[in-house]
């Protein structure tokens, strides 16, 4: 199993690395990052001198093994746009997107499973229509408005949450529901399904012959199988939310790296846009990665395959 | 879609905060901290190696220059430097203030000036507005407070540079942390100091009680507290519930929506940018023809689109230029709102029924889409139609300097300079955005960006003026107004050059 997944863990990097290739070439067509270092109002000279003293004259093979050497070797640049060096920027930017991504997965986890399974137990029920249209207006508010009737209503009206920044575990709240919200129908509607399958089972027939609490045979022996997708669903949703919160962190002004990158791309700063590729195609294999370890330790038939 | 709803929303939030909130907005004169919310980042504190508006704001309340500009009387008075003269047309002397002090605490001399203007001037070193420094050749100590600054060329727009764009370093700290260091913790002689910065995102400038006697500048409110936050309707939130001070850049409809709420004040000033589209008569295209861009000209409401999309204060042009700006000529051939001329025009050039073209648009808020639409939608009366390719403005510069477009929509702000060589000549001169070449043009504006007599740059830019005008090398639309919204507490004015001085802002009484 170690083997296994040492493998793996090699293949993923590998898979961040032909994504971090990809990107790099992807950045220059999008247009000229010494044109957009030096910003509307550059004349020529301006940004024939900046495309010297940057190396943009040089092939782009060459600049992207550069890159690439001195990442492996931990030095992942200096941003172009803000001077710094881009492990500081991501040292004060990844914390804020990783407590948003996971207070919201685990929202949308608390909020998802409890009603997939109610919905489960008592399918076409008042409970499991109540959680249909819960998904369905979770899938078709757009998160800005969503956000936005958020902060009227609780930053305004009754204003006991704040409507931006990151001074507190209060200024998480709003954006949390949002981003999480966002991601409930799909975990909903799965562990709906898997319980309703495995509801009708053979085996959950015998658990209830045998005379098992309701509780022990819906939560210990049903949904144990039924959450297996859900985990794996779970770990994408949540690389999903890391990599896909640009709208939730502008609209509560939560400066994270899923801003950070969208910003970077338009400013053609490629040192911190590398950096981030990098570290979300990492996280994301990484999340895949335990998807599998925990379902494995979830379902012993996994282990043994 | 996301600007209509945008729209609607904003309406409903105001309505509801008039209806449900308690009037909070004293928080920022409470603890005396002007609380700013801007759009976009700030790169780094490291002035030049920043750009856009937000890095110039930020430089001025840190930094200082050597002269400064009043804005309300356009003279230069004496700041860093207590006074100045022209050895010769190439040579400015300084004699700088004694007992200026640094934030920490070391005392100006000339060797920071020299080694300050040194060190931006070489090319090497990759200042990022090379325009603003490239005329100086160097600058030489004469002694402990005398500085010279020898120049490469004449160059009559230097005092402009100096005065907002130029700030001086201390050498030995710059020297000791470069510019890592000073994009996060900056030291200079301003009148607010930085105590607190996450970088992008949220800056703390605290009033630097030794800032020196005698400085043009104020610092009357204690704390600047500058936030980043994107969305414009947070911004509202924040500035209707108390917790922000200052927002601007919003859109007039918006502006309106604004105006009347409790406890803000929304104003709007004119700025020096201007709004235009620019013809390529260099490449094939009916563009090249003198009575197409005139039909064009005549074509364009220009009243009524700047009415529904500019705020109070911009007015219509007819030049290349701000009318405000020295040089900038105004009594030249117009082209009045005119359809039928248009059409006949076209007719005559052989387009009896119009043609169709790409419009390259350089987005930015007075060059939106919306205004772009409005613009094509005249066009299409008299037969012209165009098809729209929006672009950031670093890749819409590329792709104009690349060709084949026979149009372009955007809008130049100047640096907020009140002279024409920053806007004529850089469309104008013979560089690689001009797109029309006109040997004429480029060889006045040649003859007046080199001479350091007015009445000789005058006469010259006149003759400029009158040529592009006379043959319709751009179709000059209006000059350009941004709308703010301040806290009813706060005294404060937007100047025109675009330029946010907190530092004259005062708590009213």
């Amino acid at each position: 199993m170690i083997v296994y997944a040492a493998r793996r863990l090699g293949l993923a990097l590998l898979v961040a690395i032909a994504v971090s290739a990809a990107s790099f070439g992807l950045l220059y067509l999008t247009g000229d990052p010494a044109t957009a270092i030096v910003g509307p109002s550059g004349t020529d000279a301006d940004i024939e001198n900046i495309r010297r003293v940057y190396g943009f004259d040089r092939p782009i093979v060459v600049q992207y093994v550069d890159w690439l050497w001195r990442a492996l070797h931990g030095d992942l640049g200096i941003s172009f746009f803000f001077k710094l060096p881009v492990d500081d920027l991501l040292a004060n930017r990844l914390p804020i997107t990783l407590t948003l991504g996971v207070t919201a997965i685990a929202f949308a986890l608390l909020l998802a499973i409890p009603l997939g399974v109610a919905a489960a137990v008592r399918p076409n029920s008042a409970i499991d229509r109540l959680a249909l249209v819960l998904s369905v207006t979770g899938q078709a508010l757009p998160s800005f408005w969503f956000g936005l009737m958020l902060i009227v209503l609780f930053s305004v009206i009754y204003p006991i949450l704040p409507s931006s920044g990151t001074e507190s575990w209060k200024s998480f709240v709003l954006p949390s529901v949002v981003l999480g919200y966002y991601a409930t129908p799909a975990i909903m509607r799965l562990t709906r399904s898997g319980m309703i399958e495995v509801l009708g089972s053979d085996y959950i027939r015998t658990a209830r012959a045998k005379g098992l609490y309701r509780s022990s045979v819906l939560f210990k022996h049903a949904l144990r199988n039924a959450i297996i997708p859900v985990v794996s669903l779970s770990a994408a949703q949540f690389g999903f939310m890391l990599a896909g919160s640009v709208v939730v962190e502008s609209v509560f002004a939560l400066q994270g790296a899923g801003r950070l990158a969208w910003e970077s791309i338009t400013r053609g700063d490629l040192p911190t846009v590398q950096a981030i590729i990098l570290v979300f195609s990492l996280a994301y294999v990484v999340l895949t990665l335990l998807a599998d370890l925990l379902n494995a330790w979830l379902d012993p038939r996994i282990r043994i395959a | 879609m996301y600007t209509a709803n945008g729209k609607k929303l904003l309406t409903l939030l105001c309505v509801l905060a008039s209806l449900g909130m308690a009037n909070a907005a004293q928080a920022g004169k409470d603890t005396d901290t002007l609380n700013v919310g801007l759009t976009a980042e700030i790169a780094t504190l490291d002035y030049y190696f920043g750009s856009g508006r937000n890095n110039l704001i930020m430089s001025q309340h840190v930094f200082d220059t050597l002269i400064y500009k009043d804005q309300e009387t356009g003279k230069f008075v004496p700041a860093l430097a207590e006074s100045f003269e022209y050895l010769d047309d190439k040579t400015i002397e300084f004699t700088l203030r004694q007992g200026v002090k640094f934030h920490d605490g070391s005392e100006l001399d000339a060797d920071d000036v020299v080694y300050t203007l040194n060190k931006v001037a070489d090319p090497d070193y990759g200042v990022v507005y090379q325009i603003a420094v490239k005329w100086i050749d160097r600058a030489e100590k004469v002694g402990p407070y005398k500085v010279r600054l020898h120049m490469n060329q004449l160059y009559p727009v230097a005092l402009e540079w100096l005065a907002g764009f130029l700030p001086i370093y201390p050498k030995d700290y710059y020297e000791k942390v470069g510019k890592e260091g000073m994009a996060v913790k900056p030291i200079g002689t301003g009148p607010y100091r930085v105590t607190d910065v996450t970088p992008g995102t949220h800056w703390t400038l605290t009033r630097f009680d030794d800032h020196y006697e005698g400085s043009p500048k104020g610092n009357a409110i204690g704390k600047i507290d500058v936030r980043v936050i994107p969305e414009a309707n947070t911004q509202f939130t924040e500035l209707l519930t108390g917790k922000l001070d200052f927002i601007w850049k919003f859109t007039p409809d918006q502006a309106e929506r604004l105006a009347g709420r409790d406890g803000i004040e929304v104003k709007g000033t004119p700025i020096l940018r201007v709004v235009y589209m620019q013809p390529n008569t260099t490449d094939e295209s009916p563009m090249q023809d003198a009575r197409v861009r005139k039909a064009i000209n005549h074509a364009i409401n220009r009243q009524e689109i700047m009415e529904a999309f500019v705020g109070s204060g911009a007015e219509l042009v007819h030049t290349p230029c701000n009318p405000v700006q020295f040089g900038c000529y105004t009594n030249v051939a117009s082209y009045a709102y005119d359809p039928a001329k248009a059409k006949a025009l076209l007719a005559e050039a052989g387009y009896p029924e119009g043609f169709s073209m790409n419009l390259l648009v350089s987005h930015s808020p007075s060059s939106s889409r919306p205004v772009a639409e409005a613009i094509l939608a005249d066009l299409a009366k008299v037969g012209v139609t165009a098809d729209i390719e929006i672009q950031q403005y670093a890749a819409a510069r590329e792709k104009w300097i690349g060709g084949g477009y026979p149009m372009m929509f955007m809008s130049w702000g100047s640096w907020g300079i009140g002279d024409v060589a920053m806007i004529t000549s850089e469309f104008f001169g013979g560089g690689d955005v001009d797109k029309v070449r006109d040997p004429d043009v480029v060889s006045y504006i040649k003859t007046a960006d080199g001479s350091v007599d007015r009445a000789v740059r005058e006469a010259n830019y006149a003759k400029v003026m009158k040529k592009i005008a006379e043959q319709a090398y751009w179709v000059p639309l209006w000059t350009y107004a941004v709308s703010y919204a301040v806290s009813d507490d706060l005294d404060f004015t937007l100047d025109t050059d675009e330029i946010a001085r907190f530092f004259n802002a005062r708590w009213k009484q």
